[in-house]
């Protein structure tokens, strides 16, 4: 008699141990995604209890407004900016530290320090390193004759919001595309090698193919979290110069605090789940394609 | 440290004893505010209506959220002898101004009544008070009666007229919001400007000369936000003869008149001050990043709030201590405007302890609280009533230069209704209830102009089509 636990529907006694985790999980996710939903189906302004729907205007009103849209092209810039550079930078370190430093575990621990570092705190120092002529960047470089605005300009203020992104996240894409690595054997590339493929032909031809549903995975992880810059753009930028760095996200907490606008706020944080969801199931798609070829 | 607790504890309580309190009249334009009929006897000490209400409310404690500003900590620093007489402790919260509107919001909007006492600004009120989010003051005042010598009318017309939506008052004024020019007198010595400017060209003048020479000459708020660029530049496009609105009759707004000369001229110069005379990067710049290039010396001049006065003053924090000056707002072609608000304390609609937290909104807005808090560490130098300036605890501490006569003269001139070109608006920015979403929306198009993304022209063009123009 096998000692392991049996696949099927839980007995009584598991579902008693199981039921806290549900009722979490319903309390944190599922009530306050229909508490959400609720409030973007009432006022436009208002209070934030649940009182007289307005059906589907706010939906209406933020299709229809190109503040929404502006906003959403800036959220797609900045994940377009930042994802491709930090999966190309990420990928290539990776493979060239798991040819030159293999499993080296410190290696492995510094980089995964940026990530760990609370983005608030990361934006601030980087808010002093290039602010006007005071940040000690800023300053250095006017001491050789370059003035930089690097926060006051609008495609500047968004290159560095898209710079601290890569900064802070490369480090963890190359220890994640690294964790991929470990997973390719030696015999393969020394078959490549065999076959007089050179280094770069085995890694584009043979290790990049091979570790493509995993990069993937790395890509949607990143994409779930980009989507959600905010600390940074607080930080540095409030959304400005003008509303040049207003991301959607950032567009949301204006439109719910700034504004007032509960009902409406809502229906954009709707919005953005659903844009989420969106590229999330195309992702998934495009990983389960790379995984059956 | 304890010195100084124990003059301020002697001073609070030898006036508060001293009974009846009677009031000074308050700022140029005060008035009305009669006493209500429940006041208290005259031989009634505010001492003793404190300790006795305190005791028969029997509440332990009420809840307050405050911004983390000099106006709220220095009252905040008294709060124990508030704690002291009516044995209510104050569970004070401060955070940020954002931070704390937000929270406001959040517990105001849901009633949870997570807070008794709100600290608010003017330009939220109008839309707390629509969405039912406050105490009605005058009927907590008619129900529970009033601390001896506590009365709207010290206050001044202006500053409670702002803390009222359709005639009902929902919050007592605690620190009024105007500005005046802080400069650096030595850099002004050292290029032979003998006199402030008095005209927004001369400004531009003075600029020019300062500039450029170890120290940029100007620098201003231009952060797109009603409370920075707007805030800072509302009293230019007035001072030009421009305006947000064409009219106003109880409390509405009609015709949008922003796309006017007058508006595009004043962006024009305020984008053009910015891109040569101020340091580089500052086109979007909040109130912070003002301040902290005026104290680290790199900026000749700045237009911040008049509450600023004893930071900048301050050889601990400040470098351009000891050399502060200050001037009025320049005149345009169309006269001369300040800009104005306050902030006040609000009550939750929802609140449990409303009547104590009655009594402690007006401890702490009596005159003898605020001449302490004025007076104290904190450096907190624009209380809500006119005779706090002209008391010596004041005067000894933030006499430097013209500081003093700057604050009250600019304090006289909202009062004569310098603040807004539309007659009978209190408001110096629109004061409706939507502006909070309006506000924010032209602040950005306004904006556009600072950062050179667009010209005043086009900028000032889509700020009316963002108002409904």
């Amino acid at each position: 008699m096998s000692v392991l636990p049996q696949r099927g529907a839980p007995r009584s006694w598991q579902r008693v141990f199981l039921a806290p985790l549900f009722v979490v999980l319903i309390a944190t996710t599922v009530v306050p995604v229909l508490y959400m939903l609720a409030l973007s189906f009432g006022p436009r302004e208002g209070q934030l209890s649940i009182g007289k729907l307005r059906g589907l205007q706010n939906y209406h009103d933020m299709l229809t407004s190109s503040a929404v849209w502006h906003a959403l092209g800036l959220a797609a810039v900045f994940l377009v900016g930042a994802l491709v550079v930090e999966v190309v930078l990420g990928v290539g370190t990776a493979l060239l530290l798991d040819r030159l430093l293999p499993g080296n575990r410190v290696v492995r621990m510094l980089l995964l320090w940026p990530a760990v570092l609370p983005p608030i705190a990361v934006a601030l120092v980087f808010k002093y390193l290039l602010q006007g002529d005071i940040g000690l960047v800023s300053y250095y470089m006017a001491k050789v004759g370059i003035h930089q605005a690097w926060l006051t300009e609008p495609v500047s203020a968004m290159a560095v919001i898209i710079a601290i992104d890569i900064w802070q996240y490369t480090p963890f894409v190359i220890l994640l595309a690294l964790a991929a690595l470990t997973g390719i054997s030696d015999d393969v590339r020394e078959a490549a090698a065999l076959d007089g493929a050179g280094q770069l032909a085995i890694a584009r031809h043979v290790v990049l193919p091979m570790i493509k549903p995993a990069l993937i995975a790395i890509t949607m992880l990143r994409f779930i979290d980009a989507i959600q810059v905010f600390p940074t753009i607080y930080a540095l930028t409030r959304g400005g110069p003008g509303n040049s760095t207003q991301l959607l996200t950032f567009f949301n907490y204006q439109t719910f605090f700034g504004q007032l606008e509960f009902g409406y706020g809502a229906a954009i944080a709707v919005l953005v789940v659903v844009f989420t969801i969106a590229c999330v199931t195309l992702l998934l798609a495009w990983q389960r394609r790379a995984e059956a070829s | 440290m304890s010195d100084f607790q124990l003059t301020r504890r002697d001073a609070i309580r030898g006036a508060l004893a001293a009974g009846g309190l009677l009031m000074l009249p308050g700022c140029a334009a005060g008035g009305g505010g009669a006493k209500p009929s429940n006041a208290p006897s005259i031989g009634t000490s505010a001492e003793d209506y404190l300790r006795q209400t305190g005791k028969k409310l029997d509440v332990h404690s009420i809840s307050l959220l405050a911004y983390s500003a000099p106006q709220a900590e220095a009252i905040h620093q008294l709060t124990k002898e508030f704690t002291d007489l009516t044995g209510i402790d104050v569970q004070w919260t401060a955070l940020d101004e954002q931070s704390a509107a937000n929270k406001a919001a959040v517990s105001l909007g849901s009633g949870s009544a997570s807070y008794d006492v709100v600290h608010l600004t003017s330009a939220l009120l109008p839309t707390y008070a629509t969405r039912g989010w406050l105490a009605d003051l005058d009927q907590l005042r008619q129900s529970n009666g009033t601390v001896p010598g506590w009365d709207t009318a010290a206050y001044g017309q202006g500053a409670t007229d702002l803390l009222r939506s359709k005639n009902t008052l929902y919050a007592v004024p605690m620190f009024l919001g105007t500005q005046i020019f802080f400069y650096r007198t030595d850099v002004f010595e050292k290029n032979g400007i003998t006199k402030p400017p008095s005209t927004f060209a001369e400004l531009q003048d003075v600029c020019a000369k300062v500039h450029g020479k170890g120290i940029s000459a100007i620098a201003l708020r231009s952060a797109p936000s009603p409370s920075q660029l707007m805030f800072v530049w509302s009293a230019w496009l007035y001072a030009y003869g421009g305006s947000y609105y064409n009219g106003y009759q109880n409390g509405a707004y009609s015709g949008v008149a922003l796309n006017s000369p007058a508006a595009v001229q004043s962006l024009d110069l305020y984008s053009t001050l910015l891109h040569k005379y101020a340091p580089t990067g500052a086109t979007n710049w909040s109130v912070e990043d003002v301040t902290r290039a005026f104290t680290t010396g790199q900026v000749a001049m700045v237009q911040e709030g008049a509450v600023f006065g004893g930071t900048f003053n301050d050889p601990k924090g400040s470098q351009a201590a000891g050399k502060v000056g200050t001037f009025m707002l320049p005149s345009g072609p169309a006269g001369q405007f300040v800009p104005y608000n306050d902030h006040g304390w609000g009550i939750a609609k929802t609140s449990k302890q409303a009547a104590a937290a009655w009594l402690f909104v007006q401890w702490a807005t009596l005159k003898v609280t605020l001449t302490a808090a004025a007076a104290g560490p904190v450096g907190f130098s624009t209380p809500p009533i006119a005779d706090v300036y002209t008391s010596e605890a004041y005067k000894k501490k933030y006499g430097f230069d013209d500081f003093v006569p700057s604050v009250t003269k600019t304090i006289a001139l909202a009062n004569r209704g310098g603040i807004t070109p539309l007659k009978g608006d209190p408001n110096y920015l629109p004061g409706s209830a939507d502006w909070t979403r309006i506000g924010q929306s032209v602040s950005e198009q306004l904006g556009r102009a600072v950062t050179g993304q667009a010209s005043a022209a086009d900028a000032v063009k889509a700020a009316a089509a963002a108002m409904g123009a």
